[in-house]
């Protein structure tokens, strides 16, 4: 079904560097679910816009050897053409809908295509009620939480009833139900029949539906696993791969490692927050956030997670707050002066042209201005050298790599002198190697004395790192603890109440 | 559920009409001196607001126009030395809110696909077409973002207070263009990334659910558009 011989694909805007793709073969069969995993920047992402055609038709660059997908070349035909018979999905939700409102996006490629007016009303109806989506029908995209979009994208693809569907990291924005339900989703494709290929970092979820798992790096294939092989992999052996786990059980056994000494820190007597457009809210009594450990929130998206976050760090005008460091009473300000979030989406929090003028920006802004500027650069260097960013200390912020933008990001919170750290999602998209990197960085900032929230879904992350989890429902705290040995459990049956308890996607 | 039918209006009004009314309203309300027409620009957007379900923003419209009523009935009375200045604030605020109005319309009113369908209706080819709608898919885009950033910059001592658009009005600037820049442009190439691989650009013929045509009330609110005109540029 997809077929490539001996192809090699370089970018255009990477000339000077080697291809990204060396030398490819690969044979997927019709029926056949395939995950491609490995580092980022291992080329798998290129492949998946090899089948669909995008490089070398959007992403320009030079193909050479054969690629056969449904008989047809991607890469010479026009992308409208591989668009009937391949359906794309993509990492990010928010920038996959040419639409504002649901209904027009899960109709659009249907309309493309030229239906048939009955066939696009009839198909429509057999998604809708297949995915069980009427409750997002009609709405606004800016509405839906990361694994509602994903699904109305999946509604989308699954309208052009395509033989080949293939997905570029798909669960990265998704919380612990959104991945549960897209597995589901996949799950009744494969039933269909249909070749799915899927580029991904996190691999729990596809265990049970790979027939073939492949490992990339630097652009080739390195290891091929069958299903069988894939089920019976040890932890060794994964970990030997440097891939993400492929079990959340196996993850969720054995010890956690060494955390850090918690120390009292931000005592939050009463903390609450109600929207004024919706009832959603949040009330949070009587919760610690130690300083010198890593917290860690967990909660599906729609909990408060989020909201909790950016009220504590004074970012909302929240309706009540009383919330005490060492005995003081901190106000709105006080936090936003505080604290300080890295965000998901870290674009938006790059101001300056180069790294060291980021870090400057957050000198004005010290409380302590009796020490000079020298000072201050000195010692930027030395914030810059502890997290490996010295080098590109005279590059723009946004022509860094995706970790390297975090790391600047956390290099600012700790020039601008930051006790509370929080961290949205941090690990969203990335491979085990980079994940680790980041549990290293968050420990070093815990050992520095800080307080270091974390908003995630990431288990593994949880458990490389994290000493205390509090767990978030309906805008409440509803459970708190020091993550032991002994309780790692804990998490195992959260994740099994979330994943089996919500409404079914599938037929 | 049926598609193709119109949900978010009360009655359906043609887009070309809407754009219709929004490029004349503009201009006359730019030109115009004269209540009476203002007045009756306005009438005509907040039918359309209400028509759209946009209560609050309609009721937030009908107290500004209001106000401007109210402060030049009461100008002269109540303060005579600064009668003018408060008249020229109620004029430039009037000014502007055909413009506002007609462009929240547009924006709230009409979907992505509906204005698709209407362009094609006016033979317009794809290179027209296709970024003007995704123009109208952008706005509510930059708005998230806009949201981020301003969070983002709070964390650095950069919030919008009036002390800093005062005091560091270049500074406050560029950290907000700067990132909003960044990530549109990255937002725009996904974005049609995404676009293509649902088949946009097929250069055979594509089908249109959205049910856009011309009815009675395009037809009276084109009267309406040309009389106004008329009262204006002729009269």
């Amino acid at each position: 079904m997809v077929n490539f011989s001996n192809t090699v694909f370089k970018y255009k805007s990477e000339e000077d560097k080697s291809p990204t793709i060396c030398g490819l073969n690969l044979d997927v069969k019709a029926g056949e679910v395939v995950a491609l995993t490995g580092e980022s920047g291992c080329g798998k992402t290129t492949i998946v816009r090899l089948i669909n055609g995008l490089c070398p038709n959007f992403y320009e660059g030079d193909v050479t050897g054969d690629i056969s997908v449904n008989g047809q070349n991607p890469s010479t035909q026009a992308l409208f053409e591989t668009a009937g018979c391949v359906g794309s999905i993509f990492q990010n939700p928010r920038t996959q809908f040419f639409n504002v409102d649901t209904t027009s996006e899960i109709i659009f490629a249907a309309e493309n295509r030229g239906l048939d007016k009955q066939e696009i009303q009839n198909r429509f109806e057999n998604v809708v009620s297949s995915f069980h989506i009427q409750k997002l029908l009609g709405r606004s995209i800016f509405e839906l939480s990361g694994g509602e979009k994903q699904k109305i994208a999946c509604a989308s693809v699954a309208m052009m009833e395509n033989d080949i569907i293939v997905m570029d990291e798909p669960s990265s924005n998704l919380d612990l139900c959104g991945i549960e339900q897209l597995r589901r989703i996949i799950e009744k494709w494969k039933a269909e029949g249909k070749t799915i290929i899927i580029a991904e970092h996190r691999l729990y979820y596809l265990r049970d539906l790979l027939d073939r798992l492949l490992v990339m790096e630097d652009g080739e294939l390195i290891r091929s696993l069958n299903a069988d092989e894939i089920r019976h992999l040890s932890t060794d052996k994964v970990n030997e791969l440097g891939i993400r786990s492929l079990s959340m059980r196996d993850l969720l056994k054995g010890s956690v490692s060494q955390r850090g000494k918690e120390a009292s820190g931000y005592r939050i007597s009463e903390l609450s927050y109600h929207y004024k457009s919706s009832d959603k809210g949040m009330c949070v009594r009587d919760l610690e956030i130690p300083t010198g450990q890593i917290t860690a929130v967990i909660g599906l998206n729609g909990s408060g997670k989020t909201t909790f976050a950016k009220a504590l760090c004074g970012l909302l005008k929240t309706q009540k707050d009383s919330i005490y460091i060492d005995g003081r009473k901190l106000s709105r300000k006080d936090r936003l002066r505080e604290c300080f979030m890295v965000m998901q989406d870290v674009n938006s929090q790059l101001f300056s042209d180069s790294v060291m003028g980021e870090l400057m920006l957050s000198y004005t802004e010290r409380a302590d201005k009796t020490r000079d500027e020298k000072e201050y650069v000195t010692k930027a260097e030395a914030i810059l050298r502890d997290l490996d960013l010295y080098e590109v200390r005279e590059r723009h912020p946004l022509s860094l790599s995706g970790g390297q933008k975090q790391r600047v990001a956390i290099a600012d919170a700790v020039a601008a002198d930051k006790r509370l750290i929080v961290f949205d999602e941090p690990t969203s998209g990335l491979d085990h190697k980079h994940m680790l990197e980041v549990a290293d960085i968050l420990k070093k900032l815990a050992n520095m004395g800080k307080a270091i929230l974390i908003i995630t879904h990431d288990m593994e992350l949880i458990k490389s790192c994290v000493g205390r989890v509090i767990t978030m429902e309906n805008g409440k705290p509803v459970d708190n603890y020091c993550l032991q040995d002994s309780n790692l459990n804990l998490l195992f049956e959260y994740f099994n109440k979330v994943i089996t308890g919500h409404e079914p996607v599938t037929i | 559920m049926e598609l193709g039918i119109d949900r978010d209006n009360y009655i359906s009004v043609d887009p070309r009409t809407k754009m219709l009314l929004l490029v004349v309203f503009t201009l006359i309300g730019f030109r115009s001196t004269d209540i009476w027409i203002h007045c009756g620009m306005f009438t005509v957007m907040v039918l359309l607001m209400i028509n759209g379900r946009l209560f609050a923003k309609a009721a937030k419209m009908f107290v500004v126009f209001a106000l401007t009523l109210v402060m030049d009935h009461f100008a002269d009375v109540l303060i005579p030395g600064g009668a003018q200045a408060v008249h020229i604030v109620a004029k430039m605020i009037r000014l502007f809110m055909p413009a506002i109005m007609g462009f929240s319309v547009m924006i709230s009113t009409v979907k992505v696909s509906e204005f698709i369908a209407a362009f094609e209706r006016m033979h317009l080819p794809d290179e027209v077409t296709i970024p003007f709608s995704v123009m109208f898919r952008f706005f509510p885009t930059i708005k998230e973002e806009w949201n981020d950033i301003r969070s983002a910059m709070a964390f650095r001592g950069l919030g919008f207070t009036m002390k800093n658009l005062l005091l560091r009005t270049s500074l406050i600037y560029e950290c907000s263009f700067v990132p909003l820049l960044a990530d549109t442009a990255l937002i725009a190439d996904e974005l049609s990334a995404a676009a293509l691989c649902r088949g946009l650009g097929a250069n055979k013929k594509r089908t249109y659910m959205a049910d856009v045509r011309l009815r009675p009330v395009d037809f009276l609110l084109v009267t309406v558009a040309v009389l106004l005109t008329v009262f204006e540029f002729v009269l």
